[in-house]
């Protein structure tokens, strides 16, 4: 897995490329971390070359968007594959985060 | 999402199709390269496809099924560790992570009167709720895909038993599909540890412990102990997805 940080205006952008899994999730974990620390509070993940996430990867997304939002801030989603976005829908992640199709969209919504 | 369906793109016409002179061999090197790329980004995106279909088809079942979702993903993670344990290729995982999604397909062709009945089944309706591996095989049969060629597998076999009770063939020992005995464990544990109209979830150790007692009985040996010894994994996986569950279920 890796991951490629980027600030547009006060959003941090994260791309994540490969496959989050149970051998690759800390350093998702370790990503949150330092956000919390940098008291950063607009998350944007790219998921366009996320190839796979398995349960642990998506308990600690959706933890870390109830942090975000305890204090006001938001975890949002965009450029996933259909895939991915199927699997989102299995597990009925509707209602945890925003997903977009597209980065721009998301940044202008955000 | 992103991508825009191909049929709506309109084509090039072939003679505005810039065709660079080849003039050096690195010239042919480069338009192979380019070739090769264009071939795998094609490949893949076939690939993904029959996944994509495969996890609509998933989610067709899940939308009949009011329990949460991660029910199937926890099937395809504890069936990837399992797969992973046993030295399984990365394409093998990758057909057997997807291919498990669809070990209970055969049931949304199970009336809701019989699948959703509260109280005990009458010894006919237990009898329907059996059909549902055949069910499921006869939605995949006669793919050439591999991935639906696994997925027919794992419908069919993953109700056997290793010692040759199970249904619907009474297959016994490896003469059950090995992916078919790695989800049919991943499916019990599964079952063990969720909580049922007729029976309260079983603690993570007393699911461990029946599956151990199931060795040879119900289930491969050597599969069983790979899944012992991955046992602090398996318990994140279900961790796991009980964080996703109560999260899901707080909003």
């Amino acid at each position: 897995m890796h991951i490629t940080k980027t600030l547009k205006n006060d959003v941090l952008v994260c791309s994540i490329k490969g496959e989050i899994n149970i051998d690759t999730v800390n350093q998702l974990r370790d990503l949150f971390t330092k956000i919390t620390d940098d008291k950063t509070s607009k998350v944007l993940l790219n998921f366009s070359q996320l190839e796979y996430i398995d349960s642990l990867g998506m308990a600690t997304l959706a933890k870390f968007a109830q942090q975000l939002k305890a204090n006001s801030g938001e975890l949002v989603i965009c450029s996933m594959s259909p895939k991915l976005g199927s699997i989102f829908r299995i597990v009925k992640f509707g209602n945890v985060f925003r997903i977009f199709d597209s980065e721009d969209e998301a940044l202008e919504k955000f | 999402m992103t991508a825009k369906p191909r049929l709506l793109k309109s084509k090039k016409p072939a003679s505005k199709i810039s065709r660079k002179a080849i003039t050096s061999p690195s010239d042919y090197e480069e338009k192979i390269k380019d070739a090769y790329k264009k071939l795998r980004k094609s490949y893949k995106e076939i690939k993904d496809s029959y996944v994509e279909m495969i996890l609509r088809f998933a989610l067709l079942a899940e939308f009949r099924d009011e329990s949460t979702g991660t029910h199937l993903v926890r099937i395809a993670d504890y069936s990837t560790e399992i797969a992973k344990g046993l030295t399984l290729n990365s394409k093998e995982i990758y057909y057997l992570r997807y291919a498990s999604l669809m070990h209970d397909i055969g049931k949304i062709i199970i009336p809701d009167s019989i699948l959703k009945k509260k109280g005990g089944l009458t010894p006919a309706e237990r009898q329907i709720i059996k059909k549902h591996p055949a069910l499921g095989a006869d939605i995949f049969k006669d793919s050439s895909s591999p991935l639906l060629k696994y997925a027919l597998v794992i419908s069919l076999t993953h109700h056997e038993r290793y010692d040759g009770t199970g249904y619907p063939q009474g297959l016994r020992g490896e003469s059950i599909p090995l992916f078919g005995r790695i989800v049919a464990l991943a499916d019990v544990f599964d079952a063990l540890t969720t909580k049922r109209s007729y029976k309260p979830a079983y603690t993570f150790k007393e699911a461990i412990d029946i599956i151990k007692a199931d060795s040879k009985k119900h289930f491969d040996p050597a599969i069983v102990e790979i899944f012992l010894k991955r046992k602090s994994k398996i318990r994140k996986i279900w961790q796991a997805t009980k964080e996703i569950d109560s999260i899901i279920k707080k909003l």
